[in-house]
């Protein structure tokens, strides 16, 4: 408890003290950068080292660093993830490096005339769809695999006017009152998995995957007194939500189908410089690529309590 | 010296881009039709045209100035309504838009305010995501317009 508060003392002391360096502006903190990250994905830790008993360990953890600069059409990035759970019926041991781009594929039209920005009423609509497309080196200590994996997620982009359009997809919605928000965010694509080497034959080929999924977070949020633009979230729940097929190429598992269900329920305790996030989360399924697999031929599930951290 | 029959330039016509009322629209046009040549200088009472009609549409008052004309460039984008006097100029950009499709229309929106006022000015991508603060903004906008 004694570090856990010297933790939040020192990112209180940071923006007082400093101002944020350029390389500290291109790094971003998740869980995981294959998916859109409009979405809510905090990357989180616990570690247990006991004196007399093996050390359990529950990793999930992303880091990025922008190579292009703040450009936000298209972005390169250098990412690397590090999986490790010692706490689930089958431990996951996993890693992996490489490349991301993210693309808008669409620039918004021009306004007909610019002062209708200054319209309390008037709301441009924006719709476009956003590539994030990531090419990793993948090593898995537990199948004894090395390989390579790579994704293509399309996420879809949707916002205003209010008038002629209900919903709004990923992009944040709050009521009038400032109490209640909520984000969706559909995303579709596809990922292929390459483990040129690996300890058993089962884990060692090509597979080609079909991906759908569907992340919705909603939860409290209260008026900032220093900015009613900016409300300030007090709790969120996240239900991220994927459906993986194997389309093409063998099956590393007993089933071609490979849900996966994330469950987060995040209470914030700080906001800058990084979001620093208490609360359980609840998983249920496999995913291949990050070595979360099968136990007994079936999906596996497990709780967590924990810190998490996204920037 | 006068002269009549002045051709007024086309931003005069009531198709102007301005966003006034037809009214007040009207009203400035019957004013703008008393406007007489003095010296090669277009007057209309004692004020130049150009002084005239930066006072009439109002250029200089909180509500039509460039910076707040920015700021409500910035709550569009991030999808919000609500008056732009009440965005703070310490507000972090990364605060209000949080999606990067957000930054690519606040970018959209400011290239189009400096093309409005200068037909060769533009803003890249780049530079509005170079901006940090809402005060930022306000600041490459018009030193984009005054350069």
């Amino acid at each position: 408890m004694k570090y856990v508060l010297i933790i939040l003392l020192l990112f209180h002391l940071i923006p007082l003290h400093a101002q944020t360096p350029a390389w500290l502006k291109n790094i971003g903190i998740r869980q995981s950068f294959e998916d859109d990250e409009s979405s809510q994905n905090p990357g989180l830790f616990t570690i247990s080292i006991p004196k007399e008993k093996h050390a359990s360990y529950l990793v999930d953890f992303g880091l990025k660093y922008n190579l292009s600069g703040p450009a936000k059409q298209s972005q390169s990035s250098l990412i690397g993830e590090y999986h490790r759970n010692s706490i689930a019926d089958a431990p996951v041991n996993n890693l992996q490096f490489g490349y991301k781009f993210m693309g808008i594929l669409k620039k918004p039209e021009p306004l007909e005339n610019i002062f209708d920005l200054l319209n309390p009423g008037y709301l441009q609509t924006y719709k476009t769809l956003k590539l994030n497309a990531t090419a990793k080196y993948r090593y898995d200590k537990i199948e004894g695999s090395q390989g390579i994996a790579a994704t293509a997620m399309f996420s879809y982009f949707q916002q205003g006017p209010n008038s002629s359009v209900k919903t709004r997809w990923s992009s944040w919605n709050s009521n009038k009152d400032s109490n209640f928000a909520y984000l969706m965010v559909p995303e579709f694509g596809m990922e292929i998995q390459h483990n040129f080497k690996a300890d058993s034959t089962i884990y060692k080929g090509f597979v080609g995957r079909a991906v759908a999924g569907m992340q919705i977070s909603f939860g409290s949020i209260f008026p900032n007194k220093n900015n009613v633009y900016v409300p300030l979230k007090r709790w969120l729940l996240t239900i991220d939500a994927k459906l993986r097929y194997d389309v093409a190429g063998k099956e590393y598992s007993g089933s071609r189908w490979h849900p996966l269900i994330k469950t987060n329920l995040d209470f914030f305790i700080l906001y800058s410089p990084v979001k620093l996030i208490f609360g359980p989360a609840f998983t249920y399924g496999d995913d291949p690529i990050a070595g979360f697999r099968e136990f007994d031929f079936k999906p596996q599930q497990f709780w967590t309590i924990a810190f998490k951290v996204q920037k | 010296m006068k002269k009549k029959n002045v051709q007024f330039p086309s931003f005069l016509s009531t198709d102007s881009t301005h966003k006034i009322g037809n009214v007040a629209l009207a009203a400035l046009l019957n004013r703008v039709r008393s406007a007489r040549v003095v010296d090669s200088k277009i007057l209309i009472g004692d004020q130049e045209l150009s002084e005239y009609l930066a006072d009439q549409l109002g250029y200089e008052s909180d509500d039509h100035s460039i910076k707040n004309l920015v700021k409500a460039a910035v709550l569009k984008a991030a999808g919000k309504n609500g008056p732009p006097q009440n965005l703070p100029d310490s507000t972090k950009l990364s605060d209000v838009l949080t999606t990067d499709a957000q930054y690519v229309l606040l970018t959209s929106y400011l290239d189009q305010i400096v093309k409005h006022f200068d037909e060769k000015g533009s803003v890249s991508l780049k530079e509005a995501n170079s901006c940090a603060l809402v005060q930022d903004a306000v600041d490459l906008v018009i030193g984009k317009i005054d350069t």
